[in-house]
């Protein structure tokens, strides 16, 4: 419009009212939507497949219908028969169809030339990937995610750890639920919820602990409000910093300051002691209390049920409300509710109490509330945790595609459980290295490092997932790449991103229903899919890419690529023991590569009672919940709820709760205390606004998919800082004007938008990540949960510049 | 015989005076205030607002972003006469041809990605709860030419979840009108996508010529044929005999994706409740 010749304004009106009437009249507001391609008949498209696969986006794991006519995808449905969505899907997952045809789908291998990015092809770029490598294999590095499959992220993991003798292999679910995890092992003494989303089903108040449920998990959000339609009274009560689309249902907005998450659960643990509300008899059968220890440790130490009650007198009401900026009404609401035996509370909490520098302590907290009061183990009564990615749980938590760990539940630094890995893939004793590799951040670090630096890494390997946007303080982490010599980016994907733009060579992937898949959802729910259409171009598997990089390795003379009787690695033979080349894509599909490498990693999940269905059986259902044991009539049957008699065949007959994986060996969970700490960073007179970082329900993640659905784009077309309107009137900030923010680490110009999807409380800033063009995670904080190395991007302190032109 | 008329008080009819004086005084004022330039703002035209005094104010208060955006639907054209709603007779005689038929097909489509996709929102949404959204659409409404459809799954509550709207409630397209200038020129840039979907399940089959033709398309979601098929629905699609109401009764076989080719696992899939 800038090119428009001066108008005035009544002209300027009447154009862009007769323009508007126009596009209306010829139906072009929707430009997009399908039109039929001449006369009024319009196509009636006939013998169209459908089959099952879990939705491409978030955790939830909601199973759709794909139909799929002549080699491509041209609908998708709610699975009516799936137990997570019971048929009805979100906006991302009824467009998940297109994600695969946007325009600019990477189609061929890419090595960058003086600085261009050109074609070459895929014996080259194997070949390339595999001289860096075995130049310098410690110097080397893989970067996944929770969207590796879980075949994906086992071949990954198996080459690593099992090939090369390195650990530097660390998803991007670091950055997502690594407190949960250590929430789940240092409360329970294994990861992941003993429950289900049941839960929703059955809940009589839904605490949400930082969580804006409604836009993150729109299908189970909708589980839940759909039940007071049916005239059932669910009360949801809203833990929040700002107000999101999720405290318009609410019952109850408490809007508390960041980081008082801590204190207000301390404080329902304190009054439920001064009410002598809390389960004596649950506590005493089933629980010890824990304090954090002298500095605070990830075990912790044993305490007294006087020393809990000492630790968190502290936390009155009076002082409570002063640090959460809580009512203390609201903070006695909210000790009534877990004082009260007769309702069934279930908490939910995701990115909120995730990303947080003290988020291994507020899960802890979370779960120390509800076994201290007793609301644990009934149906819709208990504490649960969201994830973010299809398969944070069943690829990183299980396969442990994380710089620490070994497939099912195993550590590299545990002597035994190296000797296991080592039995299982047939390894040389000693082949595994007991030191754990870099996390996510300091492998960054590492990466964005000169390489004379210790530890530096040169050459890192992406899989799956888009750093160059999503890791915090990027500036640090990431773009510091370009001025280093030396370093070597190889970024697998099927669409360019911010990450692509410094990699130095690109493959591209096949996705989702291009290819076989297995993810493990939020609720241990392992879902199975087929490959239903060919990739586009030369686009590959992702598995295939890495077994393809550990043949050429073996050819080059690694020694880690073969077992300790000299058999490759991902060795596949025939019925007739004949060797299939998988290695060779011509090769790849003659078998089920996703199946075999499924049952080989099926071997461990039986140590720590986290049985998988057999592939065959998987293939047949949509989803089961581990542990999936076989029942004396041949059949298999999935778990609800864990360490729970009557649904968990690993209890012991008679104990009705058992924590059989008990950090004290006694069948008991930890209740924990843990203190308040302040952030890292707070506003000041400098700096002096919160600014919180996240998600809206059109976009996944950094959009980098969904930014290429046009219904979805439209719908969000870019991302903005969400500021409250008394700031805004006091900095002369308009709606959609344009500011600068600032933090010690970056800037951004963005719009603003004051009372759009959400309204921040004064002094707080809110700005999604979705959006390429705005980079926010220049500005984040790389500051960590010192025992999850989970960043916190919900607080750092910034400021707003009026006056962008 | 004639009562003599009771003598007033003076004070009472001095105060008389003054009251009469007050009022003929605000009267006055009244009326000088009511020939002056109206205060009343009028409603503009939503998203395509006056640049310049506009483009100098401070932020607006809570009322005046409302006031400002809230408006007709965009492709809404308010004429009174297009206002008079004429009650749905369930025994007038319904037409409906086959161009008709297409043209709601065709219609159907622009809101959706493809056949089974829910359709976008075509208007603004200023209001987020579902609340709003069932004012019109819970049992659905006609004004004029406009048809808010009624929900086909009233068993949903959180809408918003899958229908989005497409103008985008984002202040940065009203700005770039506002002003003149694209300030996100990015915001405006369409994706292209190559997807392709199916545009239409039907047509349904009949046994006989004359027989009631089947179901051609799912009926999940779609409980209600009353949504599309209703007297508030497009014209092209209203059923001709609106007063039988047990549809399924004469319609039958839905499409082929409500049977799922995929059945569970025969064995016991989750069942026992845990118990305390």
């Amino acid at each position: 419009m800038a090119d428009v010749p001066s108008t005035d304004r009544r002209v300027f009106l009447k154009t862009s009212a007769l323009a508007a009437a126009t596009a209306l009249a010829q139906g072009s507001l929707f430009a997009d939507a399908p039109q039929p391609p001449g006369g009024l008949e319009l196509p009636v498209i006939p013998d169209v497949t459908w089959n099952k696969a879990p939705c491409r986006f978030c955790g939830t794991g909601c199973h759709v219908m794909v139909g799929v006519k002549n080699d491509r995808v041209v609908a998708v449905t709610g699975d009516r028969e799936a137990d997570v969505n019971k048929g009805l899907l979100c906006v991302k997952g009824y467009h998940v169809g297109m994600v695969l045809y946007g325009e600019d789908r990477l189609r061929t291998p890419l090595l960058r030339k003086d600085g261009q990015l050109v074609p070459i092809s895929w014996d080259e770029a194997i070949g390339i990937i595999a001289e860096k490598i075995n130049a310098a294999p410690q110097k080397f590095a893989f970067y996944g995610s929770g969207q590796w499959t879980i075949p994906e992220g086992y071949a990954a993991n198996k080459f690593m750890k099992g090939g090369l003798s390195n650990n530097h292999i660390d998803p991007n679910a670091r950055l997502c639920m690594a407190s949960a995890v250590t929430g789940y092992i240092s409360t329970y003494g294994v990861d992941e919820p003993y429950n289900c989303y049941d839960d929703l089903d059955h809940c009589d108040a839904l605490v949400l602990w930082g969580n804006n449920f409604s836009e993150m998990h729109p299908v189970l959000f909708s589980r839940v409000v759909d039940r007071r339609l049916r005239g059932q009274k669910v009360e949801l009560i809203d833990l929040t910093t700002r107000h999101t689309r999720t405290s318009q249902q609410a019952d109850h907005v408490l809007l508390m300051q960041p980081q008082s998450d801590l204190a207000i659960a301390n404080c329902i643990s304190h009054q439920l002691i001064e009410r002598n509300a809390w389960d004596r008899a649950f506590v005493e059968k089933h629980c010890n209390f824990r304090g954090p220890g002298t500095p605070q440790t990830l075990k912790g130490e044993a305490i007294t049920f006087e020393q809990f009650k000492q630790s968190v007198a502290e936390y009155t009401i009076a002082k409570t409300a002063q640090i959460s900026g809580l009512s203390e009404p609201q903070l006695t609401m909210l000790g009534d509710l877990f004082a009260d035996k007769t309702r069934k509370i279930t908490s939910l909490w995701c990115m909120g109490v995730n990303q947080h520098t003290q988020g291994t302590a507020i899960n802890n907290l979370i779960h120390a509330i509800h076994l201290f009061s007793g609301h644990f183990g009934k149906l819709g009564d208990g504490p649960q945790s969201l994830t973010g990615q299809p398969s944070a749980c069943g690829t990183v938590r299980e396969v442990g595609t994380l710089a620490h760990a070994l497939p099912g539940d195993l550590r590299v630094d545990d002597e035994k459980g190296r000797h296991t890995a080592e039995e299982i893939w047939k390894l040389p004793e000693g082949r595994i290295n007991p030191k754990p590799g870099h996390h996510t951040v300091l492998m960054w670090e590492k990466f964005c490092s000169p390489s004379d630096a210790e530890g530096a890494l040169d050459t890192l390997w992406v899989q799956v997932t888009n750093p160059g946007q999503s890791l915090p303080n990027l500036h640090k982490l990431f773009d510091k790449k370009a001025e280093l010599p030396g370093k070597f980016l190889i970024v697998s994907d099927v669409y360019p991103t911010a990450t692509t733009a410094l990699a130095d060579l690109v493959l591209p992937s096949a996705m989702w229903v291009e290819k076989n898949g297995i993810f493990g959802n939020s609720e241990r729910r392992t879902q199975q899919w087929f490959r239903m259409v060919t990739p586009p171009g030369e686009a590959r598997d992702d598995c295939w890419q890495t077994i393809a990089v550990a043949h050429k390795l073996m050819e080059m003379g690694h020694a880690g690529m073969q077992d300790r009787d000299g058999v490759f690695l991902f060795h596949q033979a025939d019925a007739a023991g004949q060797e299939i080349p998988v290695w060779d894509w011509s090769h790849y599909y003659d078998t089920n590569v996703d199946e075999r490498l499924y049952e080989e990693y099926r071997q461990f999940t039986t140590i720590k009672h986290k049985d998988l269905a057999p592939y065959s059986v998987l293939a047949e259902a949509r989803g089961l919940r581990w542990p999936v044991v076989q029942q004396p009539d041949g059949s298999w049957k999935e778990t609800t709820y864990r360490f729970i008699e009557g649904t968990d065949p690993y209890v012991t007959p008679g104990k009705g709760i058992q924590f059989y994986h008990s950090v004290t060996q006694d069948d008991r969970a930890l209740i924990w205390f843990r203190p308040y700490v302040a952030p890292p960073e707070m506003p000041d007179a400098e700096y002096p606004f919160w600014l919180d970082t996240g998600r809206v329900l059109e976009h996944w993640h950094t959009g980098s998919m969904t930014m290429r659905i046009p219904p979805l784009r439209r719908a969000m077309p870019s991302s903005y800082v969400e500021i409250n309107i008394d700031d805004a009137k006091r900095l002369g900030i308009r709606n959609g004007e344009q500011v600068k923010l600032q933090t010690r680490r970056g800037e951004l110009t963005i719009a603003a938008w004051i009372d759009g999807r959400g309204s921040c409380p004064p002094g707080h800033l809110f700005v999604p990540f979705f959006d390429e063009r705005k980079l926010i995670n220049r500005l984040t904080l790389e500051a960590h949960c010192p025992f999850s190395k989970e960043p916190d991007y919900k607080k750092c302190a910034a400021r707003v510049v009026k006056g962008v032109s | 015989m004639i009562a003599p008329a009771p003598q007033r008080p003076v004070h009472v009819a001095r105060s008389m005076t003054i009251l009469g004086a007050i009022a003929i005084g605000m009267g006055l004022v009244g009326f000088l205030i009511g020939i002056a330039e109206p205060v009343v703002p009028t409603r503009s035209v939503p998203r395509v607002a006056a640049p310049t005094a506009e483009s100098t104010r401070l932020v607006p208060s809570y009322r005046e972003i409302h006031s400002g955006v809230v408006g007709p639907n965009q492709s809404w054209t308010s004429t009174l006469a297009s206002l008079k709603q004429t009650r749905p007779n369930l025994f007038a005689p319904v037409v409906r041809t086959p161009a008709m038929k297409d043209a709601a097909l065709r219609d159907r489509l622009r809101t959706r990605a493809f056949d089974g996709a829910p359709p976008v929102i075509p208007h603004r949404v200023e209001q987020q709860s579902a609340q709003s959204c069932l004012t019109c659409h819970r049992e659905g409404m006609q004004l004029g030419h406009q048809i808010a459809t009624k929900i086909s799954h009233p068993h949903y509550a959180n809408c918003l979840g899958c229908h989005v709207e497409q103008a985008g409630s984002l202040p940065i397209a009203s700005q770039v009108a506002t002003t003149g200038q694209p300030r996100m020129p990015v915001a405006t840039e369409e994706p292209t996508n190559h997807f392709s979907g199916i545009l239409r399940a039907g047509p349904g089959t009949r046994a006989s010529p004359g027989a009631p033709p089947t179901i051609p398309h799912t009926i999940h979601l779609r409980g209600d044929c009353l949504s599309c098929h209703g007297l508030v629905a497009r014209p092209g699609l209203r059923t001709t005999h609106p007063w039988l109401t047990n549809c399924v009764q004469c319609h039958a076989s839905p499409a082929e994706s409500d049977r799922i080719p995929f059945r569970p696992v025969a064995v016991t899939a989750t069942a026992v409740q845990p118990t305390p």
